[in-house]
């Protein structure tokens, strides 16, 4: 018996591998229902977003691309879903990711020929999409920050459409006409808060990828950043919060993988349980 | 020596504005008050600054310093927490003078009156927050009012129409065109390319008397008396604000500032000067490394020949995104970002659960009572960031003192304070030690371990 626990922690790597594949995949077959909490990072999102008025524009930083997709997607269709639904105006914008646009273009019209398709929203008055920048993200920040920013940094959109011509546009003109800045990236940058927020006040929300949010939650208790989407867990609650009562209605990716997520987590516990279990039978060997 | 004696110096100067910035209130703690904004007056008064013209007396220029803001606040002198019963009455301020009586129920944030109930009746104030069981009301001193006024210097400049000097007109949705002053409208915006304001961007005001009168946008917006305002927001976070966007019925703290609070414009545009140096710099360092590798046939050479050749092939790829006129290009840029760079980097992410669950196997073992510690929180962070965390203790919350153990509440408490507390003590370290690294640098100080080569 002592022999079987103490060969519990030399399991062959690839056992463990088969696991997490098996586990990972299992829900996508069989439908598991999980209850969520609401956690008050997400929720500071939520309510930031929601008290966006008709009047300004809400900036939606998302520089992530296939890498980063599983967790950064959903925190980005969340939050389009919410202005949507709300009729905010948004506009789209990348930093040093290439391929982020097509990303976000196609996570908007996703949403727009779809669960949105009666309310006719059109490309250039809804949303723009600004295409990607490549510099350092503070230059960005401090051209958007000076009069007709969004004008001088992003002379044509996406589509290569000069701004001037976007009905959007042409109401959104620099940092003033924005409300909130949605940074989603891999590791948002914290200049965001050195040179937009900390001189004008401009409230920020930050979407990471869960391994990186330990490093940003100094943010949410300070203050600084009024909320932020952690991983997959930040856009399933999220979800949650825009439709509490309608299971079907929960589509994001992170809804969709929040399941798949807990399944893989709690083998790598289980793992990490029966590694100590034979950690402790060969401590008890050695006594012996 | 000397460089060893200015590399801690600054470092302690470094480490001297981190405390006076962030752990020293940013405002002077004694005369900072704290209150809800009671109006928002624009009242403009000009004053006639400063008048002259450039040598060959083709332009005048004024230059007016303006009072945009008067912003009144009355001292809030402490928060009485009010519980919520909704069938009480109380008495709010209406719409027009005098009060009236409304059920609690009906009371909002920012709503102002008397509010009655046992030990605070008589209780006037404004209302902070409304939740289901209590409401706050800020109660207000009534004796002092802070005054809070914002100057910024708006510039006139007039040109003479006959002038022959061309400016760029930009009308909203066309592109930017030339023209001469006589063609000038008033609501124009116009931008100069000759002195003496070069660059600068104004709107045509009016165009009288064989002179047409530009505006320039305020260039400067001064707090006027070093205050500064910080806002607290729905969320209960604290957040500075201009003068420009504070509203009646926000509550605020304002007051003097610290000195270098003030400083923090002029930091941000130092660096963003610095960075965009450093990009300059680091790729001249990088061909320049490459190039004397490949002319020296160094080890590895080939290396940097891969280098070149990547920077070149990405270059004309990029060339293609949204080309639609160059069709090679564009499929060049399909191929490189599309076919290449979107499933490696797919492939390489989705690896990392697999390897993260082998190494937490095989490394998070229990051998000391510091790695038992870890372990825990390991455990209940991930349980807490998981649905499965919630569904376990989720019957915990049926119980009034023992909700707060439930895994996800845990969880959230050991991420916002002890780890939140660590990351910053971390950082605070990290910074002051990028700081005394990048002073070698500049000092050619940058070999060995401490200080023990100079170069």
């Amino acid at each position: 018996m002592l022999d079987f626990l103490i060969n519990l922690q030399k399991i062959d790597r690839r056992w463990v591998y088969l696991f997490v594949f098996a586990a990972c995949t299992f829900p996508f077959a069989v439908k598991i229902w999980l209850p969520l909490y609401t956690s008050p990072e997400t929720r500071g999102v939520y309510e930031t977003v929601d008290k966006c008025p008709p009047d300004k524009v809400v900036l939606v930083d998302s520089s992530w691309d296939a890498g980063s997709m599983g967790e950064n997607k959903g925190q980005v269709e969340v939050v389009f879903d919410h202005m949507l639904r709300n009729g905010t105006k948004f506009i789209v914008t990348a930093q040093n990711v290439p391929l982020a646009p097509q990303f976000s273009e196609a996570a908007i019209e996703a949403l727009v020929n779809g669960k949105y398709k009666d309310r006719h929203y059109k490309y250039g008055e809804q949303w723009v999409n600004l295409g990607v920048t490549i510099a350092a993200d503070y230059i960005i920040m401090q051209q958007i920050a000076q009069k007709d920013g969004l004008h001088r940094q992003y002379p044509k959109d996406y589509r290569g459409t000069p701004v001037g011509q976007l009905p959007l546009m042409k109401t959104a003109r620099d940092l003033s006409d924005i409300y909130m800045i949605h940074a989603v990236t891999y590791t948002p940058s914290e200049n965001w808060l050195a040179f937009i927020h900390g001189p004008y006040g401009t409230p920020i929300t930050f979407g990471c990828a869960g391994i990186q949010s330990t490093t940003y939650y100094r943010y949410v208790t300070s203050g600084q950043i009024n909320g932020m989407l952690v991983g997959i867990r930040g856009s399933a609650e999220y979800d949650a919060m825009l439709y509490p009562n309608d299971m079907k209605a929960r589509k994001s990716l992170g809804s969709r993988l929040i399941v798949p997520l807990a399944f893989g987590h709690v083998v790598i516990i289980l793992a990490i349980v029966i590694g100590n279990i034979g950690y402790f039978a060969g401590g008890r060997r050695r006594m012996q | 020596m000397w460089k060893k004696r200015l590399i801690a110096t600054v470092t302690f100067i470094a480490g001297l504005y981190f405390f006076l910035e962030y752990v020293v209130p940013p405002m002077v703690p004694a005369r900072t008050r704290q209150g809800v904004i009671q109006s928002v007056r624009s009242a403009p008064m000009p004053k006639v600054a400063k008048r002259w013209s450039d040598k060959s007396g083709v332009v005048e220029v004024e230059e007016r310093t303006v009072v945009r803001q008067r912003i009144d606040a009355r001292l809030v002198t402490r928060t009485v927490t009010v519980p919520n019963r909704p069938g009480q009455v109380v008495r709010r301020e209406g719409e027009q003078a005098g009060l009236e009586e409304v059920r609690l129920k009906d009371v909002r944030a920012a709503d102002r009156g008397f509010f009655l109930s046992g030990r605070e009746r008589r209780t006037r104030g404004v209302v902070l927050e409304v939740t289901r069981d209590r409401v706050d009301v800020g109660v207000l001193g009534g004796v002092s009012t802070i005054r809070m006024a914002y100057q910024r210097i708006e510039t006139t400049l007039s040109i003479p129409i006959a002038s022959e000097r061309e400016v760029t007109r930009t009308t909203k949705g066309d592109t930017p065109e030339r023209v001469t002053p006589d063609k000038l409208k008033p609501g124009d915006t116009v931008t100069f390319k000759w002195r003496p304001q070069k660059g600068k961007t104004g709107t045509v005001s009016k165009v009288e008397g064989g002179k047409v009168l530009v505006s320039f946008f305020p260039t400067v917006i001064v707090p006027y008396g070093r205050l500064v305002a910080f806002r607290t927001r729905s969320t209960g976070a604290v957040e500075s604000a201009a003068a420009e966007s504070l509203e009646a019925g926000e509550l605020v703290r304002i007051g003097p500032t610290t000195y270098l609070s003030r400083m923090l414009a002029s930091v941000n545009n130092f660096l963003t000067v610095l960075g965009a140096m450093a990009w300059g710099m680091g790729l001249f360092s990088l061909w320049l490394v490459h190039s004397m590798n490949i002319r020296r046939r160094r080890p590895e050479w080939y290396l940097g020949v891969i280098v070149f050749v990547a920077i070149g092939f990405g270059a004309v790829a990029g060339y293609g995104f949204g080309n639609e006129e160059v069709l090679w290009a564009r499929n060049l840029n399909d191929v490189v970002f599309e076919h290449m760079l979107l499933p490696m980097g797919s492939t390489v992410f989705s690896l990392l659960a697999f390897y993260m669950a082998s190494a937490a196997y095989r490394s998070f073992k229990a051998k000391s009572s510091e790695a038992i510690l870890m372990m825990v929180s390991a455990l209940i962070i991930m349980l807490g960031q998981i649905p499965v965390g919630m569904w376990l203790t989720e019957w915990l919350g049926h119980y009034k003192y023992v909700d707060a153990l439930q895994l996800p509440k845990i969880s959230q408490w050991i991420l916002y304070g002890p780890s939140s507390a660590a990351v910053k003590g971390m950082w605070f370290g990290m910074m002051l030690g990028a700081i005394a690294v990048g002073l070698r640098f500049w000092l050619s100080l940058e070999r060995g371990a401490f200080f023990d080569r100079e170069m």
